[in-house]
């Protein structure tokens, strides 16, 4: 866990990677992420993350198809390394640990 | 569907994505960004898609998809900057024992200048809150090549006040003795206690909290503490009460006063009515007395007054008034003024009433020059 330093909105786009399958390119992660958050989100944010955790190990990619809509220019579709896939299991028990400790917190929700 | 994709995105915003993100990202991000913009024309105007192109052009300008900024080495004083820092860490490195003496002589260096520039301006600071503080003068007694005293014999003060029409107001101010001790749940306290006339607040800016400044010190009696005082020794307000020094003199509190400045050469804990100290003295007197020099004065000059003039009027006071007594003795006294500025850090005189600045011995380099000069000899 100590050498991951996988941020917050980095591990929400991840997710959305995961989540969206063989169909993860920046509008789509864009769109996804838009729905779930409900807030509008930038292109340079979402290319930032993907591009910072690319160089950390998280994610592989490579070009996709181009559309008419893209002015012909290729898709990257993004997949999780099973490195990724590690690294959130683990995120998830340490927060499962800590909620386990609440219970008391959540019932006075 | 045709007139939609003859709209393009801002040409601007597209130069600019491509002089600045890194080759290799940008058919990727100028894809989505024109899919969104695609997007946006379709379900919006297409002011406003141009308008969020735009924006998004902005937020892409993220640290990781920028271009290298090598270029930016074309200048060459900025290369020649890289250039000797290089130089700079390089031979750091090589001479170790060297540099580390160097670097540790020169953060010193710099340590103990600005240790010397805040003590300088701390002592500097002194007596600058008293609002009056321009009109304000210490009395003080000159003895020729004795020195001076800050202390004035019983009558001088009183004198100038009811003789000459440039004093607006006197101060008379002594410190009560050990024996004036604070009496509390049995004990005995010590506190730095001094007997002070009743126009001291009139000229020392001193925050009056409680109790009102102008009769606080009149009656005798009457003791004015500060709220350090108060907190220690009272619950809520403590005007009214009743304090007892010297295990059977009871004071009534007239007033509660904001602890002195640090830097102000008056400091105290309690103010006790001068008119006390005409009671319980045994005998005093403002008419006699004077070889008497026991108390401490200030003096406020009135609005357009000149001290030179005053003092060229007064210096003379002791020997017109007792000068064939103090010849036969062989001594001599005149009166003087010492500005309220000057007090602490330039007269060179002893302060009974709180701190002052050692005397400087040197005559011929204003003080703090000198003070500054042996520091750094």
């Amino acid at each position: 866990m100590k050498k991951t330093k996988l941020g917050e909105f980095e591990e929400l786009v991840l997710l959305t990677v995961i989540v969206l399958a063989n169909e993860a390119y920046g509008v789509a992660i864009k769109k996804e992420l838009e729905e779930r958050l409900n807030e509008r989100l930038s292109v340079g944010s979402i290319q930032s993350a993907l591009k910072r955790m690319e160089e950390k190990g998280f994610l592989n990619s490579e070009f996709g198809d181009a559309t008419n809509k893209r002015g012909g220019k290729r898709k990257r579709i993004y997949t999780a390394t099973p490195y990724a896939h590690q690294t959130l299991r683990e995120i998830k028990e340490i927060r499962e640990g800590f909620w386990s400790n609440i219970q008391i917190a959540t019932s006075n929700l | 569907m045709s007139s939609e994709t003859e709209i393009k995105p801002p040409k601007c915003a597209t130069w600019l994505v491509k002089r600045c993100i890194k080759p290799e990202f940008q058919e990727e991000v100028l894809g989505d960004m024109e899919e969104v913009f695609a997007d946006d024309l379709a379900t919006g105007s297409s002011s406003r898609a141009r308008r969020r192109f735009i924006l998004e052009t902005l937020k892409i300008l993220k640290p990781n998809l920028l271009k290298n900024f090598n270029w930016i080495l074309r200048f060459q004083f900025i290369a020649m900057l890289q250039n000797h820092f290089k130089v700079a860490i390089r031979s750091l490195l090589r001479f170790k024992v060297h540099s580390t003496i160097n670097l540790i002589g020169l953060a010193l260096g710099l340590a103990i200048a600005g240790l010397m520039f805040y003590y300088i301006a701390d002592e500097l600071s002194f007596d600058k809150f008293h609002q009056k503080g321009d009109h304000i003068y210490k009395i003080v007694s000159h003895s020729g090549e004795e020195g001076t005293m800050e202390t004035n014999a019983w009558p001088v003060a009183y004198t100038l006040k009811t003789e000459y029409p440039e004093v607006e107001a006197i101060v008379y101010a002594k410190k009560a003795s050990g024996s004036f001790k604070l009496n509390h749940n049995n004990k005995r306290f010590d506190h730095d206690i001094h007997f002070t006339s009743e126009d001291f607040f009139e000229l020392f800016s001193f925050h009056m909290l409680e109790g009102n400044p102008k009769t606080a010190l009149t009656e005798p009696y009457s003791i004015v503490i500060t709220e350090d005082i108060k907190n220690q020794y009272f619950e809520g307000s403590a005007l009214g009460e009743i304090i007892t020094l010297r295990d059977s003199l009871d004071f009534q509190i007239t007033g509660i006063v904001a602890n002195p400045p640090r830097n102000s050469h008056i400091q105290f804990d309690m103010l006790i009515s001068f008119s006390t100290y005409e009671k319980v003295s045994g005998w005093f007197s403002y008419t006699e007395g004077w070889g008497n020099f026991n108390v401490r004065n200030y003096l406020l000059l009135k609005n357009g007054a000149n001290i030179s003039e005053l003092e060229n009027k007064a210096s003379s006071l002791y020997m017109d008034n007792v000068g064939d007594w103090l010849t036969e003795m062989g001594v001599s006294f005149q009166v003087g003024f010492v500005p309220m500025k000057d007090i602490y850090l330039n007269s060179g005189l002893y302060n009974g009433f709180g701190p002052y600045a050692p005397k400087i011995e040197s005559e011929p380099f204003p003080s703090l020059l000198y003070l500054s000069y042996s520091w750094l000899a």
